[in-house]
């Protein structure tokens, strides 16, 4: 059997060939998904914790315990505690960084008797033993502290630098402790010897830092736990302080579920009267995590959908190509006696033999393809990054083996409809055609009708889903599957209409039609079925590639435009300005002033087309008969801010410029948002008073309206917010847009924001900033914006995954193509042999099948076109919203990229080219006289 | 001998083998088909008869020696004028489905006008070619559907549909059985005296080789010649 097998696939190398490159591919994304959910899920939550680290400037992973003794008291619960900060690494499964113990007396007031100013009578110091201090720090004065008592009865101790400056404390200093009595009365005395500090910068012993131990003198712990622990513990107080410091890095995701249920147990656990275990801050994050993770985690796997299913397609279609070419062979067989469960068992080794092949190429493949989605940075476009991380997790292999599963499934499914030829009926079905079941049951009409409901009912809920999104849940995937289905219910549907275009063509010029068209619109119109598989499969991939594209522009695109427009200009900052505030805390009746830094440097910053002023309060209050509104004011130099900023032609009624030439034209002219008009009632020509409040000083003025703006940069006219309740609010922001000198005479003097246009970078500015030590308060730059966003897990992973798709998608449509066509010129050979005996010229040939090639090909490319806008327009405004965030301020603009649909065209052009090459040069090397022999069998 | 619609003269044809000598299947062969005659060229298989006829059907050139069509040497014309001869003045049946799958028999038999260009009355000629075969009433019917004599029956409609000077049908009835074979041979002897036309066939069956006009037998690449006209 095997033997049988190989023989088959030798004899059919270039069909097997193709169909192991489908199943490599198949393999290869099926193996990506879970490869790179898993490196990106991986890379996000070490992001996570960077950004913890960043933020709080803390280790993030720590557990935190305490004991305590009272009177012995508490001695079990603290032993419990110590116990569990021993065994924490195991319990949570992570490797230990550090363990830092330390134990105190509690409230212990000591009397220095060592004679200095500023000495304090008494006060509460406490005593006590960091265990490891000795190897982790240096002794900046003095000596470190030795493990026995003096021969005069003193213990020796270090103090920090924070406790030196605190407690008033000198080496050398003795202090009496009246109330921590040895057995004999005698109180307890202590020298200090020396003052610690870290010895590394970066030591996480130091968790805590040496200035924590501000309060505290630190003896060894062996006299610590002789002289008041155990045997003496009767009469001390202490606590046990424990931090356990986990390695983050090793916290992979699949482990934050347990983690939290385990930190959640071990809270409980251990809160008793002695013991406690802090909630760690961590948690907050880690549940974040887990929510945004699901959320990326559900919108990646939709989106891989089509190709997958795509790729099912196209094995299916070369699989029963083969099948259609060995249909004779399979008769044969048969009528040698081969049952109906030998010839299936021939085909199952033959697609679990390349099926495993692709399974072993395909794993390594997917790696790499993952490490190349790691790197996307934008659709279609790499950009080196940090490497992925990539594993072979348990569920890579999954896919890998479901994927081989469905591989030999839909290679097996034309077997079983073929099986039960004989050699009769191989001759017999090729008689008339019958009409597809598809089409006999409507199925294009009622998959469009779904998909339409689908879209309908989505985009009846839509603020819903925003919401949802929002509140961190995943947008639904039926709204994905609505797509897909509109894209494959309207690619059958245009096979109908394709038939009925063939056949009015066909009967425009019935009579008169030259032998090759007639020919080829013939082949069209009678053999239907065959063509139609390659088609629905060019209409598919076409549409989805634009589809695909479209989505992936469209989400980026205008995510950055959003950020562009609420940041205002390419740079916007704040310089600090000197002021007296200190002095008017003092006294009330002291009015701030500020004074102006210098602005002509700004002039000198590298790479400044231009710069402006721009004054932004938020504190303004309104007065209107409807009602007080909260409001923004903005002072602007008309000329300088026209010239830093920009804003897109359409989403003013007028030029922007125009807005800006009006305002200019009067000191006390004001631009306002929309929303007076709307909500409060104002007219153009309205005098609009208001109030702004700035250093708790409130000033009015007033303003005549010159114009109503929906948009403007910087102005968000919605606000979302997100409620603890998880549900959302919109708010409405109001604007007045006025003169900066008429709001500095009106209202002060007060620090001003520098809007700066910059030529293609700003890495010019941050030199400025430098070299001009600029102190800067304030500093949003949206290049550093725009590629936040890029590396967003959600946006990265979406264009790593369409960009893939895309590009298997070009690959399975060419290959599939050309096999199509290689086998379609083939199985004609007799057939154009009769023809070339008939008197056809080769050139008649050429022409029929290039006419063949582009009423199937070049239309179903017209059509997928056609579709994927189709579907681009009606379905990515919802999906979109699978990407929004509360920031989002302007419409939304559908992008396509010229310049994917033309790659996409070039490529299937050149795939185009290359079938018809092949054509020509078969049909110039075919002999009638060969070709009509292939009829004598 | 009246005149010969066909001639060959000295016809060799070799094929090239690789790594070893050329097979020679043609030696030196020189036949005339006489105009209007049922003309069969026998042998046993691999005697190089349909060689021959592939020849002198203008599908394939000899090796040397020359062939002509009438006065012309067809020898020695481009593959262009050839086939333009093919389509205007010959017609071939072969051994095996030789209709258009994708054509009814209507259809089928109309092609062949459309290549040559035919200016008379199509409908009324592909019906009368069709009556001629007895198959008038399967005109709308796919090629698939005939059973093999009536698609050979199609096949030598759409040979004569367009008025050629020669059809050339290749083992006819080789995948028929013997009464269809019959009936076919009936057919081509009918369209000599009725359509004026020349009819070369090829067979390998000893029963048919009587009913041409003349005949040749072909063995081991050489023809000898036997004319039945006049016998009884």
């Amino acid at each position: 059997m095997f033997h049988l097998m190989l023989q088959k696939i030798l004899h059919k190398k270039w069909m097997a060939v193709s169909l192991l490159i489908g199943n490599i591919l198949l393999v290869a994304i099926a193996v990506s998904h879970p490869m790179y959910q898993e490196a990106s899920r991986n890379r996000m939550l070490t992001d996570e914790f960077t950004n913890y680290i960043e933020q709080k400037n803390e280790y993030p992973f720590v557990v935190d315990m305490t004991g305590m003794v009272r009177k012995n008291v508490g001695k079990s619960d603290t032993e419990a505690v110590r116990e569990f900060a021993t065994t924490a690494s195991e319990y949570f499964g992570l490797p230990e960084v550090q363990k830092i113990f330390y134990r105190n007396l509690v409230a212990s007031t000591a009397k220095s008797t060592t004679i200095h100013d500023g000495l304090k009578a008494e006060q509460k110091i406490s005593i006590g033993t960091l265990s490891g201090i000795e190897d982790h720090s240096v002794i900046l004065s003095g000596e470190m502290y030795s493990d026995k008592m003096t021969d005069d009865g003193y213990i020796e101790a270090v103090i920090s630098q924070a406790a030196m400056v605190k407690l008033n404390l000198l080496v050398g200093e003795e202090l009496s402790f009246p109330n921590v009595k040895y057995r004999n009365k005698d109180a307890v005395k202590i020298r200090i010897t020396g003052v610690f500090t870290n010895a590394e910068d970066n030591d996480y012993f130091w968790f805590n830092s040496p200035d924590f131990y501000n309060n505290c003198l630190m003896i060894s712990p062996a006299l610590f736990e002789h002289g008041f622990m155990y045997k003496n513990a009767t009469k001390y107080q202490y606590n046990e302080h424990w931090w356990v410091l986990l390695d983050y890095t090793q916290l992979k995701p699949d482990m934050v579920d347990d983690v939290l249920e385990k930190v959640d147990a071990a809270i409980v656990k251990y809160k008793s009267v002695y013991s406690s275990m802090e909630t760690p801050d961590y948690i907050e994050m880690l549940k974040d995590f887990k929510v945004k993770e699901k959320q990326i985690s559900v919108t990646l796997t939709i989106l891989q959908v089509p190709v997958i299913v795509l790729l099912c397609a196209f094995l299916f279609m070369i699989s029963r190509q083969m099948l259609e070419m060995e249909e004779n062979e399979i008769a044969l067989l048969k009528s040698r006696g081969a049952g109906r469960g030998q010839i299936i068992r021939l085909y199952f080794f033959q697609s679990l033999f390349l099926s495993l092949i692709s399974f072993i190429i395909g794993l390594p493949l997917g790696s790499l393809t993952c490490r190349i989605l790691g790197a996307a940075s934008a659709f279609l476009e790499f950009a080196s990054r940090r490497n992925l991380q990539v594993e072979y997790s348990q569920m890579v292999f999954i896919y890998g083996g479901l994927a081989v599963l469905i591989s030999t499934i839909m290679t097996l499914l034309p077997v079983f409809k073929r099986d039960k030829v004989t050699i009769v009926s191989v001759k017999r079905k090729r008689s008339r055609q019958e009409k597809p079941l598809w089409r006999k049951l409507f199925l294009d009409i009622i998959i469009l009708g779904v998909a339409i409901y689908g879209l309908y009912t989505f985009g009846q809920q839509e603020e819903e889903l925003l919401n949802k999104v929002l509140s961190g849940q995943a947008l639904d995937p039926l709204i994905f599957l609505s797509a897909s289905l509109f894209i494959l219910g309207a690619g059958l549907f245009s096979l109908r209409i394709h038939s009925l275009l063939i056949k009015l063509f066909y009967s425009f010029g019935k009579k008169s039609w030259k032998p090759a068209s007639y020919t080829s619109f013939l082949q069209l119109i009678r053999t239907g079925n065959k063509q139609a598989f390659i088609m629905v499969f060019l209409v598919l991939t076409v549409a989805f590639g634009m589809f695909n594209t479209t989505i992936a522009r469209t989400i980026l695109a205008n995510a950055e435009k959003n950020s562009d427009y609420n940041t205002g200009a390419d740079i916007v900052m704040k310089e600090f300005w000197k002021n007296n505030a200190a002095y008017a805390a003092i006294d009330p009746d002291v009015e701030i002033t500020y004074s102006e830094p210098d602005f002509g440097k700004y002039g000198s910053i590298p790479g400044a087309k231009s710069i402006a002023k721009v004054y932004r309060n938020k504190n303004v209050t309104v007065k209107s008969p409807v009602k007080t509104v909260n409001s923004m004011i903005m002072g602007i130099d008309t000329k300088d801010f026209g010239n830093a900023t920009h804003l897109d032609g359409n989403l003013l009624k007028y030029n922007y410029r125009e807005y800006l030439n009006v305002l200019s034209k009067n000191s006390g002219a004001v631009l306002v948002s929309s929303n007076y008009r709307d909500k409060l009632g104002f007219k153009l020509g309205d005098k609009i008073n208001y109030s702004v409040s700035e250093q708790g000083r409130s000033s009015s003025a007033s303003g005549v309206i010159y114009g109503f703006v929906d948009y403007w940069p910087g102005y968000m006219p919605k606000e979302i917010v997100i409620n603890p309740d998880e549900t959302t609010t919109t708010t409405e922001n109001y604007l007045i847009v006025a003169h900066l000198s008429f709001v500095q005479e009106n209202i002060g003097f007060y620090p001003y924001e520098v809007w700066i246009d910059m030529d293609s970078s700003s890495d010019g500015f941050y030199k400025f900033v430098e070299d001009n030590s600029v102190r800067v308060t304030k500093l949003i730059d949206s290049f550093d914006r725009r590629s936040a966003i890029s590396s967003e897990p959600l946006f990265q992973g979406t264009n790593g995954i369409l960009t893939m798709s895309f590009i298997t998608i070009l690959l399975i449509c060419s290959i599939g193509y050309l096999i199509y066509w290689t086998l379609s010129i083939r199985s004609r050979e007799l057939l154009f042999g009769i023809f070339r005996a008939m008197g056809m010229s080769r050139s008649e040939i050429i022409h029929m099948l290039v006419n063949e090639q582009v009423f199937t090909g070049v239309v179903a490319i017209g059509f997928g076109l056609g579709i994927g806008w189709l579907a681009s327009k009606l379905y990515v405004p919802i999906i979109q919203i699978a990407y929004s965030a509360t920031d989002r301020s302007l419409p939304l603009e559908l992008i396509t990229e010229t310049g994917d649909v033309v790659r996409l065209l070039v490529i299937i052009g050149i795939v185009f080219i290359g079938c018809l090459i092949a054509l020509i040069n078969q049909v110039f090397r075919m002999k009638i006289s060969q070709a009509l022999k292939l009829g004598e069998d | 001998m009246e005149k010969a619609i066909i001639k060959t003269i000295d016809v060799d044809k070799s094929f090239p083998i690789a790594g070893r000598e050329p097979l020679q299947v043609l030696k030196k062969v020189s036949v005339e088909i006489p105009e209007k005659t049922l003309t069969i060229l026998r042998g046993p298989s691999g005697s190089g008869k349909t060689t021959l006829m592939n020849i002198i059907g203008a599908l394939d050139g000899p090796t040397s020696g020359k062939v002509f069509f009438g006065d012309r040497e067809i020898s020695a014309i481009s593959e262009s004028e050839k086939e333009k001869i093919r389509r205007t003045m010959l017609g071939f049946v072969f051994q095996s489905v030789s209709l258009i799958p994708m054509m009814t028999v209507y259809e089928n038999v109309e092609f062949s006008l459309r290549l040559s260009g035919y200016k008379g009355d199509k409908k009324e000629r592909v019906n009368r070619c069709l009556r001629m075969v007895g198959l008038q009433n399967r005109a709308d019917h796919m090629p698939q559907e005939l059973s093999g004599g009536e698609q050979q029956r199609v096949a030598i409609a759409r040979a004569i549909a367009h008025q050629p000077k020669v059809v050339f049908a290749d083992e006819p009835t080789a995948e028929l059985d013997s009464q269809t074979a019959i009936t076919v041979v009936n057919i081509f002897k009918k369209l000599v005296s009725e359509e004026n036309v020349t009819i070369v066939m090829t067979t390998h069956d000893i029963g048919l080789m009587d009913a041409g006009d003349v005949v040749y037998t072909i063995e081991d690449g050489c023809a000898s010649f036997q004319d039945n006209r006049g016998k009884v």
